[in-house]
């Protein structure tokens, strides 16, 4: 490994191009593909990441990353808890970088494993996290689409998950990618520490591959269903997403892209805490979306929910295998609730496209105006990492 | 003709298959030759083994695991620790037995029984059958 971390690469003006709502939704159309092509590749690398002693010595583990590589973290947590049977922290990555790693590695005879997700490898935070990660003796594993940026160069070890090259647009292949990365992790370990047989971890996989049928069953009917929802709420300017466990996440994903794609300010919530505090807003335009599926081990709450979003007049949507209340933003039933999330990025990212383009808007306010500083991500890549690196305090990457 | 017949196997044990061999060879009409059996596993293994003493078998599954104990270091990290011991003691042992077809039936001792030697379980197995020799009256 090199003595100096490597400066920031740069993606070329050139190969940037604009992101339409065509985009969006291609990207989006493109799943069941994507997940096709790349899961056993994915399997394959997920298998030699991390060897049999690191996996059968790991005590806790901490999922990191920011934005969209956040969600995913969120996403994971719940299958490396279920399969891996290791506790198991989900940390924005400032969390992880600033609160979370010291006080659990200081002093711990078996080293804590981060995972740090980032596609570019650039976001300054979560390479931070990285490095006090590795700084404090916990193992550090980054997940990225590929080697060579400086999260892998702060890392022990590299999960690489590239998507093939396509048209971008706002986090739609790369957090499947890290989703898929993160998933085969989980059934890994469970499979190395014997929680089940070889056999089972097989099933696991294909589970896992047979995702990209169901998304691809549901597709046309949740693009309806978008157009539908979407042109209904073209005014709002907030917009709920409710869910728990891994529908948490998926809430969590549906807020972030009606942000990124749409200018809308999403946020999301637990279906359980949405009763303690949400449910008192006086404004009761918001429109809610329901993370739902039927086998959710939180449907009981989610139920009730529904009947309380009802009394309240609330304008609602639900995202499930069956209608409940509101618009019906439809997906495939049958899939484990583990790997829902997956199955949940096509129409939560359909609807956000639809949003934009009834809206008018584009992806990151065409980082124009008072967005100007986000271009090329300095926003997020250019932040002055605080931790020690031999001594050295980084600032700010300096371009040349 | 090979015959095959399935198993699932509920952990790492030996399990007597002796009449599933009795069985195709008295189907494949043979009565006197040689029946070849052959295991397309690469953590499984056949022996022929006291039987009497359920116990005896214990201790030969015990043994094997003591001469080749799960490790977490071996080279083959493809799979799990127990695969890649699985993979040693089948080597060792063999996937192939050849048994004398007299009278139309296998030429064992008093005490003697063939054994599907599991060493990677539960899995889900197969075993192949072949008799060869001069069809009976």
């Amino acid at each position: 490994m090199s003595a100096q971390p490597p400066t920031r690469t740069e993606q070329p003006i050139s190969t940037q191009q604009p992101v339409t709502d065509d985009a969006l939704r291609q990207q989006v159309l493109s799943l069941p593909r994507l997940i096709r092509d790349t899961t056993w590749e994915v399997e394959n690398e997920a298998r030699h990441a991390l060897s049999t002693p690191d996996l059968l010595n790991l005590r806790l583990a901490v999922l990191t990353g920011s934005g969209d590589s956040y969600l995913a973290a969120r996403a994971a947590q719940f299958a490396w808890q279920a399969l891996g049977g290791v506790p198991t922290f989900a940390d924005d990555a400032m969390t992880a970088s600033r609160y979370r790693v010291h006080p659990i590695t200081g002093g711990q005879r078996l080293r804590p494993l981060v995972v740090a997700v980032s596609n570019s490898g650039e976001v300054a935070r979560v390479v931070e996290a990285a490095r006090v990660a590795r700084d404090a003796g916990a193992a550090v594993l980054a997940v990225s689409a590929r080697a060579g940026n400086r999260l892998t160069y702060a890392a022990d070890a590299v999960l690489p998950v590239p998507a093939p090259a396509f048209p971008p647009a706002p986090g739609v292949r790369s957090y499947v990618m890290s989703l898929l990365g993160l998933f085969h992790l989980a059934i890994r370990l469970g499979e190395v520490r014997g929680r089940y047989t070889m056999d089972e971890a097989g099933e696991l996989r294909r589970q896992l591959g047979a995702t990209a049928d169901a998304i691809e069953s549901t597709l046309d009917h949740a693009a309806q269903a978008a157009t539908r929802i979407a042109e209904d709420w073209a005014a709002q300017g907030i917009l709920e997403f409710l869910g728990s466990g891994p529908g948490r996440a998926s809430a969590g994903y549906g807020a972030a892209k009606v942000l990124e794609a749409a200018g809308v300010r999403g946020y999301d919530q637990d279906v359980e805490e949405f009763v303690h505090l949400q449910y008192f807003a006086a404004d009761t335009t918001v429109p809610a979306t329901l993370v739902a599926p039927t086998n959710s081990a939180a449907q009981s709450r989610v139920i009730e929910v529904a009947a309380l979003l009802r009394t309240l007049g609330r304008p609602a949507a639900t995202l499930s295998d069956e209608p409940l209340l509101g618009h019906y933003l439809p997906h495939a039933p049958g899939v484990a609730e583990i790997w829902q999330p997956l199955l949940h990025v096509a129409p939560l990212a359909l609807l956000a496209g639809e949003l934009m383009r009834v809206r008018g808007e584009e992806p990151g306010r065409g980082g124009r105006d008072g967005w100007a500083d986000s271009v090329n991500g300095s926003t997020t890549r250019d932040s002055a990492i605080s931790a020690p690196i031999s001594g050295v305090i980084a600032g700010p990457i300096q371009r040349n | 003709m090979v015959a095959t017949f399935q198993l699932s196997t509920d952990g790492n044990r030996a399990i007597d298959i002796t009449d599933e061999i009795a069985a195709a060879i008295t189907d494949s009409g043979v009565a006197e030759g040689i029946a070849v059996i052959s295991l397309p596993h690469t953590t499984a293994s056949l022996g022929i083994i006291s039987f009497p003493d359920p116990l005896g078998l214990v201790d030969v599954m015990d043994e094997v695991s003591r001469l080749v104990p799960t490790r977490i270091d071996f080279k083959h990290q493809h799979d799990t620790p127990q695969d890649a011991a699985g993979h040693i003691k089948s080597t060792l042992i063999g996937t192939t037995l050849s048994l004398i077809v007299t009278g139309s039936a296998a030429l064992l001792g008093h005490s003697q029984k063939v054994y599907f030697m599991e060493h990677d379980g539960p899995r889900k197995r197969q075993v192949h059958v072949q008799v060869l020799g001069q069809v009976g009256a």
